[in-house]
């Protein structure tokens, strides 16, 4: 466990070389574009925007883009983002191996990534606040509160599951899949008033990890309020996927060169 | 006090069928059923190392004694699998070149930014260290133009300017740092001198006689993973290349 966190430590250390490479990642990506990295929202806009006209077909709302809808999404696809990089994270920064960088910086960087696309997304749910009145000082703050406490969570699960992904591919398969299913049975294009079985629909909100960060997201923006029960839930959500990432990480990581 | 020291340290890699590698062997072989292990290989075999500041010392030995897995466990990059390793002073290793590698969509300038800070050396444009770069490369108003427009002798020119412009504590190498075109190698040998010069502990792995004795004093003679002898270079290498020739002739 020391030399753990004696590995943790000296990677952040390090953040300039893995939050560089993050950025360097992300230019590369929508290189010689023209709209750069505002493709990297904008997809996440249209896909809002195709949910909405889905909701409005199934529920009878107004067509159009739904800001609940947009912001459900844009935390869904935040969290996702965290979710597949932990999948990937370890495969994708196979050439570190022998870099002579501590092992944590292969987890460090590919959640940098997703933390600075994070940044993007809260700019545009600040934008939403303008649209929606709230915008002001504390709304601004409890974003960069909430999107960093989302960030930890991505942080723990990063650790949690990359190990293992590298270890066996399958978990990269059922990770991919699972989060597929888990965009349907998020709240972000329905609301439990609209669900014909209730009690089924809280059931799979409770065990939903996703669902506490949306609520507390969309309540922020629409209402300028922070919602105290989702927000005590995700945050212990978020400290126990922290603790069992540290006990992932302390138990692979003198495996994780042998089986890169 | 810049040290490295190695204590009865054994690298042993497992291999499995890649193709049978998968959840369910995992879950079925801990209740009895057939699992994916192949055999195991012995690496590094028990081998105790004490390097003081100040040494200077040539990796001999066939391919696959373990030269590059030993650089590798010095490192810090795997883990020994048995036995301790513990070092003191700041790391420089060259095993390998995917992370030393230049961004060929950014400019020589913004590549002496990025390649040093990978290597952990904060280098701002203007300082005397990236002019010092800047003007070794040679390269003029080039290193303005990204690197994708340059020839395979300027990128290797860039990408050894910038790599030899460090003083690690220790410095691991594996198979040279590499020189760029015939023109620049002058200058090159100069400052590769200086560099492995600066070290305060060299650890060198080649098949080239001539760059092991120039920079190096002792040598450490691999094989399976053992340490056969160690001693000067001088002698060491010849006692190999003796060890060579008798084993091709045994073979002819």
């Amino acid at each position: 466990m020391k030399e753990t966190f004696k590995d943790l430590l000296a990677g952040c250390k390090l953040w300039r070389v893995w939050s560089r490479l993050a950025t360097r990642e992300i230019q590369l990506s929508v290189k010689r574009t023209v709209l750069g990295p505002l493709w990297l929202i904008i997809h996440r806009i249209f896909f809002a925007i195709a949910f909405s006209f889905l909701g409005a077909v199934l529920w009878g709302t107004k067509p159009g883009l739904n800001i609940d809808v947009l912001i459900g999404f844009m935390v869904f696809s935040t969290m996702i983002g965290y979710l597949q990089s932990a999948n990937t994270a370890l495969i994708s920064t196979v050439n570190f191996t022998d870099s002579g960088l501590p092992v944590s910086v292969r987890f460090l960087k590919p959640w940098a990534k997703e933390f600075q696309l994070s940044v993007l997304s809260g700019g545009v749910l600040l934008i939403t606040s303008i649209a929606t009145g709230t915008f002001g000082l504390t709304t601004i703050l409890l974003l960069i509160a909430l999107t960093i406490l989302m960030s930890l969570w991505g942080l723990g699960l990063m650790f949690a599951i990359s190990p293992a992904a590298l270890r066996f591919r399958d978990v990269a398969q059922i990770v991919t899949f699972a989060s597929t299913i888990l965009m349907f049975f998020s709240p972000i294009f329905w609301k439990i008033e609209d669900i014909k079985n209730k009690e089924l629909a809280q059931n799979l909100l409770t065990f939903n990890p996703v669902a506490d960060f949306i609520f507390v997201f969309r309540d922020l923006i629409n209402l300028g309020t922070l919602n105290t029960d989702f927000l005590v839930r995700g945050s212990i959500q978020t400290l126990v996927i922290l603790l069992l990432g540290y006990i992932s990480f302390a138990i692979a990581r003198r495996r994780i060169p042998y089986w890169t | 006090m810049t040290h490295i020291n190695l204590d009865s340290v054994t690298i042993k890699f497992d291999l499995h069928n890649p193709y049978t590698m998968n959840l369910k062997r995992a879950i079925t072989s801990m209740f009895g059923g057939e699992n994916n292990y192949i055999s195991s290989i012995t690496a590094i075999d028990d081998l105790s190392l004490d390097l003081p500041a100040g040494s200077r010392i040539g990796l001999i030995g066939e391919n696959g004694a373990g030269k590059t897995t030993l650089l590798r466990v010095l490192a810090g990059s795997l883990p020994p699998t048995k036995g301790k390793i513990s070092s003191q002073g700041s790391m420089q290793s060259f095993i390998g070149s995917p992370l030393h590698g230049l961004d060929i969509e950014m400019s020589g300038y913004e590549n002496i930014e990025y390649v040093s800070l990978i290597n952990n050396h904060r280098v701002k444009k203007g300082s005397t260290t990236f002019n010092d770069i800047a003007e070794f490369t040679g390269l003029k108003e080039r290193l303005s133009d990204p690197v994708f427009t340059y020839s395979s002798g300027m990128r290797a020119r860039l990408r050894f300017s910038i790599l030899t412009a460090f003083t690690p504590d220790i410095l691991l190498l594996d198979e040279g740092i590499g020189a760029a075109d015939f023109a620049f190698s002058a200058q090159a040998k100069v400052r590769l001198q200086e560099f492995l010069g600066r070290a305060g502990i060299l650890v060198l792995a080649s098949h080239s006689p001539d760059f092991l004795k120039q920079f190096c004093d002792s040598g450490l003679w691999l094989s399976s993973g053992k340490i056969v002898e160690s001693g000067s270079i001088d002698q060491i290498y010849a006692n190999y290349v003796k060890s060579m020739q008798e084993k091709n002739q045994a073979q002819s």
